[in-house]
C-alpha cells in the first residue's frame, strides 16, 4: 500500500469521507424504502406483491442486505468515533454557546438525530422485518370480516397504536432532520461542490429531508385516519 | 575607525557582478558547520533565513510574535516595486535607480540603490514561483499600478494586502527550511543583547516571552531584521511590537547608528480620538488620486463639513501646488497638514485633523466608479470611525511610519561589529533621507533573499572563527546584565504606567523633531528627554514577575531603549543643518517652503558612535558621492 | 469623542498552563465607545495596574486586522459579534451601557492556554511546515510571466491566500477543527500552477500534521466561516476534501 493510502486511512477526512459514501448507501435505500413504503396508499395487494417481489430476490436480497448492513456499521462506527475525537478536541468549552452565523438544528443535532434512528431501527425490524408476515399480527378486521393482509395487515395493525405510530413519526421526522443536513454534508465531505450547483445541493437537501419526514409520517397517519373513518375495506 | 563602505569600483552598472565574484564562497560541505543567527521574520529576515537555509547554513531564526508569519511586514498594503517593464511604459533598473536616489532627496549610497534596482526584478520572479497572488489582467499576466506618484506602473501588488501576501511566500520558504532542518524556530523570544567575543558578532541573548528565561545563543554570524523604530513617538502606524531594542543593544556594543533623524510621515492616516489611542491606522496613499484635502478657511469653524460652502473651504494643497495639487510628496502634503492646524484650522473632535472630500469625485464619477476603486478602504474607514466616507469627508491626519535611518552598513549590509550584519528597514542602507512608497518590501527582500547569500559566505570564508559556546565569559556576563536589568525595571514599583511614560515621549518628539523640527524646539528636546527617562526609572509600576509571560515588563524593556535612542535622534536632528527628505529643518527652507538641501556641508551620512554612559556619541561622516544621479533640487510648486 | 458607557467584564484569568484557570469579574467604567476592543482593555489593565494587579494578558501586534495575533471569545463568539472583524477591529460602540462581556481565550486541545487569554498556536505553524509551500530554492524561478494564471484562479488563490492565521476557525468550530485553515492554504497553492507538482504530497502532509496536532474532525458545521476574520470561504474545505481523495486514490508514492 503507498504511503499517501496509509496515511488516508488513518486521517480524520477518511473517516468523515466513509460516513459521506456509506451515506449515499443509506439515503439510496431510504428514498427506495420510502417510494417501495408508499404503496400502502396503492392498497393491499400492490404492497405485498412489491413485497413478494423483494422477497423473490434471494441472494440478490441478501447480498443487498449485508452491504446495507455493512454501510450501516460503518456509518455508525465512523460517526460515533469522529464524534467522540471531537469531543476530545474541544478541550472544555465556552461559558456561553452563542456562535456567530448560523447554526441550523438540523446541523446541530446530527449525533442524537443518528442515535435517534439507531435505537428505532431496532423497534423497527422487531416490528415487520423479523415479525411473522402471514401470522396474527397480520389479521385485519375489514367490512368482509377478519382478513389476513400479510405485511399490509402487519403495518395497518402496528399504526392502531397511536402510542407507536408517534414513535415512527418522531423517528421519521429524526430521520428527515438528519439528511436535510446529511446530504448536503456528504457533497462537501466528498468535495464536489461547484459555485453554481452547491445552493441548488443544499436547497434540495432540505427538501429531501421533509420529504422523507413528511413522506414516511403520511403511513401512520393515513392508517390512523382510514380507520376512524371508511375502514381499510379491501 | 573610519568608515568604510566598501563599495566596489567600476561602472554603475558592473558593481554588483564584479563584487559577487569577488566575494569568496564557503565549500558546500563545510555549511552545515557554520551556525547563523537571523533576529526577526519580517520580509528581511524570514528571506535571509530561508536563502541561508538553502545553502546549507545552520539558521536559527528568533522573533517576538507567536509565529513569525506575523512580523510587523504582513500589514505593508500598497505594493513591492520592480523595474520589469511589462507596461511597456519606459521603467528601466537605471530609472528604479535614479528615481529611488532622487526620491531619497540625495542622502543614499548610490551603489546601494543601484543593486536594489538590479535585483527587484528576481524578487517578483521569485514570488511568484512561490505562488504569492498577486494581481493579474485576463490574459493571465501580472498586472501593474502606479505608485507613490510614479511617472511608470512598476508596483506589483495583492489587493491592499501586498506586504501579508509576500510575508507568507517569505515565510513558506523559511517553513520550507524548517521542514528540512535548516532552521530552527524560536518564536516569543526577545534579543536583549548583542554578543561581542574577540571584537566579532558571536551570538545574542535572549528572554524567552513565556517562560522569562534569558539565555545566550552562540552563532558565526549574526544578522538583524528587526524593522525600524516609527514607534519611538508612540503613536504610528507600525505594529505594537515594533522597537528599536535590537539595533540599540547593537549601537552599544559597537555598531554605528546611522541617521537617526531621518523618519517618514504618511500623510493619509486616521487621526487620533482620544488619549487611550493605540496606534494609528493607515489610509492607503492612493485616495489623494481622487479625494481632495481642505479646511476650512476661518479658524475654529466647528460646523460639520457638508455645512461649509465652496467658497469658504481652502483646498490649500490645490492652492499652493497648482500642478501637483493633491499629489504632492508624503512630506509636503503632511507638512501642510501640520500648518493649518498650526493655524486653528484643524477639523475634528480634536482639530488634529483635516478633510480628504470625495464629493466632487463622486459627483463626476459617480458612487459606484468610487466604490469600485477604494470600497476597501471606505469599507475599513467606516468600520474605525463609524463614519460613512460616502456622505461625509474623511477625517485624515500625517502619522509616522516608516524610519530611513539605522544602522550603518556597508555594501556587504555588515555593521561597523564585523559578523553583525543588518537588513530590512533596521538598517539605513538605500532610502536617503526619504523612501519612496512601495521600496521598503522590495528592500527588505532584495538584502535577504539576494544580498546575504553572497556576503556572509564571504564574511564566514575570509575569517578564522574559534568556537565559542554560551558558557563563555562574555556571554555570561551579557546575560547578566539583562536580568539585571529585568530586576531593577520590576523592582521600581512606582506610580506610572509604561504606556503613560511612553506617550510622553512620543508627544515630545512629535512636537519637537515630527513634521518639521526647529533648533529651539530640538534643544528643548534634549533637555527634557533625560527628565522624562528619569521619571522612567524612578516611576515606572510594572506588576508581575520576571519568570512568566510578562506583557508590562516587555514593553518596559523596549520603552526603555526609546528614551535613550531618542535623545541620540534629536541630536542628529539638531546637527543636521539642512532639510532633506522627511527632515525639515525650518530654518532651511526655500522661499515657497520647500526643503533646502546643503550639498556642500551636508552630504554625507551621519553614522554616530556610543561611547559609553555619559559620554557624548561620536559622529562619523561617511560621503556621499553621486556619479550617475546628479542632485538637482526638489520643486512641487 | 465619543459617548461613555459601563461595562461588567468577566474575563478568564489563569496564570500559566499548569494553572486551572478562573473567571474574574471587573468593572469596567467610562470607556469611551470610539475605543477599539483592545484599548478597552488597555484602560483596563492601566487600571489594574495602578491597583497593584497583574493586567490581562492578551495577544496583540497590528491592531489593524492583519498580522492575526489577537483573538478572544465575547459572549461566546470569536473576535466578538461583528463578522469579518478581528478583536483588534471590534470598536466598544458596538456595546450597550451596563452589558456584561464574558471574555475567554480561544478554547482547543491544539491551542494551550498560556496565560489569560494568551493561547499557543504554534500548532499551525507545523501544520504550514509540513507542506504549505512551494519548493523553490532562490534563484530557480523563470521569468514571473512564464506563468500564465486566470484571473479566476488568481483570486480565488487570493481568497484562500487572505487567511491571517489567527486560529478563529478553531475557536469558533465546534470541534475544533482547523480544516478551514489547512484548506486555505492548500487551495491557494492548487489553484496555481506553481503549485501542481506538489500537489498531492502537500494535501497529504498537512493533513496528516493536522491530525496530529489534535484538531477536530470537520463535521460541516460552517461556524469557521462565520468567525473569519478573513471572510475565508468554507469552500476551500470541499477544496480540501477533493483535493485529499484525489491525493489518495491517484498520487504514487510520496
Ligand atoms: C501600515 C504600513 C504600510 C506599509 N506599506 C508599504 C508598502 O505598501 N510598500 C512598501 O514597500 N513598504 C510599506 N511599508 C513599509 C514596510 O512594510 C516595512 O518597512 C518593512 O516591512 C520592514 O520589514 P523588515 O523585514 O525590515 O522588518 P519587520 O517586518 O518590521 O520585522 C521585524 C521583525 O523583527 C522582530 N524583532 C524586532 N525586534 C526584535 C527583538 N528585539 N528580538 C527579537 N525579534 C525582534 C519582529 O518580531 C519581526 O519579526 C508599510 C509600513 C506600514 C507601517
Ligand atoms: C444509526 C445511527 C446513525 C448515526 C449515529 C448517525 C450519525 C451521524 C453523524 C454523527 C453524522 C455526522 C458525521 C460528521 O459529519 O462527522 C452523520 C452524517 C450523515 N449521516 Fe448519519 N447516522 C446514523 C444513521 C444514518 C442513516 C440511517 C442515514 C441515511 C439514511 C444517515 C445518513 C447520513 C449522511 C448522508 C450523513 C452526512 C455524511 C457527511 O457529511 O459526509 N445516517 N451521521
Ligand atoms: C412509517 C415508516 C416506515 C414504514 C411503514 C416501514 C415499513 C417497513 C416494512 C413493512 C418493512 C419490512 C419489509 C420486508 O420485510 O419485506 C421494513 C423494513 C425495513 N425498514 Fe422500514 N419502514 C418505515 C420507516 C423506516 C425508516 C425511517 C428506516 C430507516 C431509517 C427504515 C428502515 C428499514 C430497514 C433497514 C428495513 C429492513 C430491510 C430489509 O429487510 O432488507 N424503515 N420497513
Ligand atoms: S481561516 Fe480565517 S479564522 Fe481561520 S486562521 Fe485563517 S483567518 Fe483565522
Ligand atoms: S465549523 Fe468546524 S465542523 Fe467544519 S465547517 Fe467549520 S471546521
Ligand atoms: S492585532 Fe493584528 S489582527 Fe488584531
Amino acid at each position: 500500500m503507498s504511503r499517501s493510502l496509509r496515511a488516508f486511512l488513518q486521517s480524520s477526512i477518511f473517516k468523515k469521507q466513509i460516513a459521506a459514501v456509506t451515506g449515499i448507501i443509506l439515503v439510496l435505500f431510504i428514498i427506495g424504502h420510502l417510494a417501495g413504503n408508499l404503496l400502502i396508499f396503492a392498497g393491499p395487494q400492490a404492497l405485498n406483491e412489491y413485497a413478494e417481489k423483494v422477497l423473490e430476490l434471494g441472494p440478490f436480497l441478501w447480498s443487498f442486505r449485508i452491504g446495507l448492513l455493512a454501510a450501516f456499521v460503518l456509518h455508525v462506527y465512523f460517526t460515533i468515533r469522529v464524534t467522540q475525537e471531537n469531543r476530545a478536541a474541544t478541550a472544555g468549552r465556552y461559558a456561553v454557546t452563542n456562535p456567530k452565523g448560523d447554526w441550523p438544528f438540523s446541523r446541530r443535532t446530527m449525533v442524537y438525530t443518528g442515535l435517534l434512528v439507531f435505537f428505532f431501527l431496532f423497534l423497527h425490524l422487531f416490528d415487520f422485518t423479523f415479525a411473522d408476515h402471514h401470522g396474527e399480527g397480520s389479521v385485519v378486521m375489514t367490512g368482509d370480516g377478519a382478513m389476513n393482509l400479510g405485511l399490509f395487515g402487519l403495518v395497518w395493525n402496528s399504526f392502531l397504536n397511536p402510542l407507536r405510530s408517534l414513535v415512527y413519526i418522531l423517528a421519521v421526522c429524526a430521520v428527515g432532520l438528519h439528511l436535510s443536513h446529511g446530504v448536503q454534508s456528504l457533497f462537501q465531505s466528498l468535495g464536489v461542490t461547484h459555485e453554481h450547483y452547491t445552493p441548488l445541493v443544499q436547497k434540495g437537501s432540505i427538501a429531501l429531508g421533509l420529504v422523507v419526514a413528511v413522506g414516511f409520517s403520511l403511513i401512520p397517519i393515513y392508517v390512523f385516519i382510514r380507520h376512524y373513518t371508511i375502514g381499510v375495506g379491501v | 575607525m573610519t568608515l568604510d563602505s566598501k563599495t566596489p569600483s567600476g561602472p554603475m552598472s558592473e558593481k554588483w557582478a564584479r563584487h559577487k565574484f569577488n566575494l569568496k564562497l564557503v565549500n558546500p560541505a563545510n555549511r552545515r558547520k557554520y551556525n547563523v543567527i537571523v533576529v526577526g521574520t519580517g520580509l528581511a529576515g524570514a528571506s535571509a533565513s530561508a536563502a541561508l537555509g538553502e545553502l546549507g547554513y545552520n539558521v536559527k531564526t528568533f522573533c517576538i510574535q507567536d509565529s513569525p508569519r506575523r512580523a510587523h511586514s504582513v500589514s505593508a498594503q500598497g505594493g513591492i516595486n520592480a523595474a520589469k517593464n511589462y507596461q511597456n511604459d519606459g521603467d528601466s533598473v537605471y530609472r528604479l535607480f535614479y528615481d529611488t536616489v532622487k526620491g531619497g532627496d540625495y542622502r543614499s549610497r548610490e551603489a546601494n540603490v543601484y543593486r536594489l534596482a538590479e535585483v527587484s526584478n528576481a524578487i517578483i520572479d521569485h514570488c511568484v514561483a512561490q505562488g504569492v497572488p498577486f494581481a493579474r489582467e485576463y490574459g493571465g499576466l501580472l498586472d501593474n499600478r502606479s505608485f507613490g506618484g510614479a511617472q511608470v506602473s512598476r508596483t506589483f501588488y495583492a489587493r491592499g494586502q501586498t506586504g501579508q501576501q509576500l510575508l507568507l511566500g517569505a515565510y513558506s520558504a523559511m517553513m520550507k527550511e524548517v521542514n528540512r532542518g535548516q532552521v530552527t524556530l524560536c518564536p516569543r523570544h526577545e534579543m536583549l543583547d548583542v554578543v561581542v567575543v574577540g571584537g566579532k558578532a558571536r551570538g545574542i541573548v535572549t528572554r524567552n516571552l513565556i517562560t522569562g528565561d534569558i539565555e545566550g545563543h552562540a552563532a558565526d554570524a549574526v544578522l538583524l531584521c528587526t524593522g525600524g523604530y516609527s514607534n519611538v513617538f508612540y503613536l504610528s502606524t507600525n505594529a505594537k511590537a515594533c522597537n528599536v531594542t535590537a539595533t540599540w543593544r547593537a549601537y552599544k556594543r559597537g555598531a554605528y547608528f546611522a541617521n537617526p533623524c531621518y523618519t517618514q510621515i504618511h500623510p493619509t492616516c486616521i487621526p487620533v480620538h482620544g488619549d487611550y489611542q493605540s496606534k494609528l491606522t493607515l489610509m492607503s496613499e492612493s485616495l489623494r488620486n481622487d479625494g481632495r484635502i481642505w479646511v476650512p478657511k476661518k479658524a475654529g469653524d466647528k460646523r460639520p463639513a457638508n455645512d461649509i460652502p465652496e467658497d469658504e473651504r481652502d483646498y490649500y494643497l490645490e492652492r499652493r501646488y497648482p500642478s501637483f495639487g493633491n499629489l504632492v510628496p508624503r512630506d509636503v502634503a503632511s507638512r501642510n497638514a501640520k500648518y493649518v492646524c498650526d493655524e486653528g484650522r484643524g477639523v475634528g473632535p480634536t482639530g488634529q485633523a483635516v478633510y480628504l472630500d470625495f464629493r466632487d469625485a463622486i459627483g463626476r464619477l459617480g458612487k459606484d466608479a468610487i466604490a469600485a476603486r477604494y470600497g476597501n478602504l471606505f469599507h475599513m474607514y467606516e468600520k474605525i470611525t463609524d463614519v460613512d466616507p460616502y456622505k461625509e469627508p474623511m477625517l485624515i491626519y500625517p502619522a509616522l511610519h516608516f524610519t530611513m535611518g539605522g544602522t550603518w552598513v556597508d555594501y556587504n549590509l555588515m555593521s561597523t561589529v564585523p559578523g553583525l550584519f543588518v537588513l530590512g528597514e533596521a538598517n539605513f542602507s538605500d532610502h536617503g533621507a526619504n523612501r519612496l512608497g512601495a521600496s521598503a518590501l522590495m528592500q527588505g527582500l532584495a538584502d535577504g533573499y539576494f544580498v546575504v547569500p553572497y556576503t556572509v559566505p564571504d564574511y564566514l570564508a575570509s575569517n578564522a572563527l574559534d568556537p565559542v559556546t554560551p558558557d563563555h565569559e562574555a556571554f555570561k556576563a551579557s546575560v547578566k546584565e539583562s536580568r539585571d536589568q529585568t530586576s531593577k525595571l520590576l523592582s521600581i514599583k512606582g506610580k506610572r504606567s509604561v504606556d503613560s511614560l511612553h506617550r510622553e515621549l512620543g508627544l515630545l518628539l512629535w512636537d519637537k523633531c515630527g513634521m518639521s523640527r526647529t533648533k529651539e524646539g530640538l534643544e528643548e528636546a534634549l533637555n527634557k528627554i533625560p527628565e522624562i527617562r528619569e521619571e522612567f526609572w524612578k516611576n515606572v509600576n510594572i506588576q508581575g514577575y520576571s519568570d512568566e509571560l510578562n506583557q508590562s515588563l516587555e514593553r518596559a524593556g523596549r520603552v526603555a531603549d526609546y528614551m535613550e535612542f531618542a535623545e541620540l535622534m534629536v541630536l542628529d536632528a539638531l546637527h543636521r543643518e539642512e532639510s532633506c527628505g522627511g527632515h525639515f529643518r525650518e530654518e532651511h527652507q526655500t522661499e515657497d517652503g520647500e526643503a533646502l538641501r546643503d550639498d556642500e556641508n551636508f552630504a554625507y551620512v551621519a553614522a554616530w558612535q556610543d561611547k559609553g554612559p555619559g559620554e557624548a556619541p561620536e559622529l562619523h561622516k561617511e560621503p556621499l558621492t553621486f556619479e550617475e544621479a546628479k542632485p538637482a533640487q526638489r520643486s512641487y510648486a | 469623542m465619543g459617548k461613555t458607557i459601563n461595562l461588567t467584564l468577566r474575563v478568564w484569568r489563569q496564570k500559566n498552563a499548569q494553572d486551572k484557570g478562573r473567571f474574574e469579574e471587573y468593572d469596567a467604567k467610562d470607556i469611551d465607545t470610539e475605543m477599539s476592543f483592545l484599548e478597552m482593555l488597555d484602560v483596563v489593565n492601566e487600571r489594574l495596574e495602578g491597583e497593584g494587579k497583574e493586567p490581562i494578558a492578551f495577544d496583540h501586534d497590528c491592531r489593524e486586522g492583519i498580522c492575526g495575533q489577537c483573538g478572544a471569545v465575547i459572549n461566546g463568539q470569536a473576535h466578538g459579534p461583528d463578522g469579518g472583524t478581528t478583536l483588534c477591529q471590534l470598536h466598544m460602540r458596538r456595546f450597550r451601557d451596563g452589558q456584561t462581556l464574558i471574555i475567554e481565550p480561544w478554547r482547543a486541545r491544539a491551542f494551550p492556554i498560556i496565560r489569560d487569554l494568551v493561547v499557543d498556536r504554534t500548532a499551525f505553524d507545523r501544520v504550514t511546515t509540513a507542506g504549505g509551500y512551494i519548493t523553490v530554492r532562490v534563484g530557480q524561478a523563470p521569468d514571473a510571466n512564464a506563468f500564465l494564471i486566470p484571473k479566476p484562479n488568481a483570486e480565488t488563490s487570493f481568497e484562500a491566500a487572505a487567511c491571517i492565521g489567527c486560529g478563529a476557525c478553531v475557536a469558533a468550530c465546534p470541534n475544533a477543527s482547523a480544516m478551514l485553515f489547512v484548506g486555505a492554504k492548500v487551495n491557494q497553492f492548487a489553484q496555481l500552477p506553481q503549485g501542481a507538482p506538489e500537489r498531492e504530497r502537500r494535501a497529504v502532509s498537512m493533513v496528516r500534521q493536522m491530525d496530529e496536532e489534535g484538531f477536530g474532525n470537520c463535521s460541516n458545521h460552517y461556524l469557521c466561516e462565520a468567525a473569519c476574520p478573513a471572510e475565508v470561504s468554507v469552500e476551500n474545505i470541499a477544496k480540501l476534501n477533493r483535493e485529499y481523495l484525489r491525493a489518495a486514490v491517484f498520487s504514487r508514492s510520496t
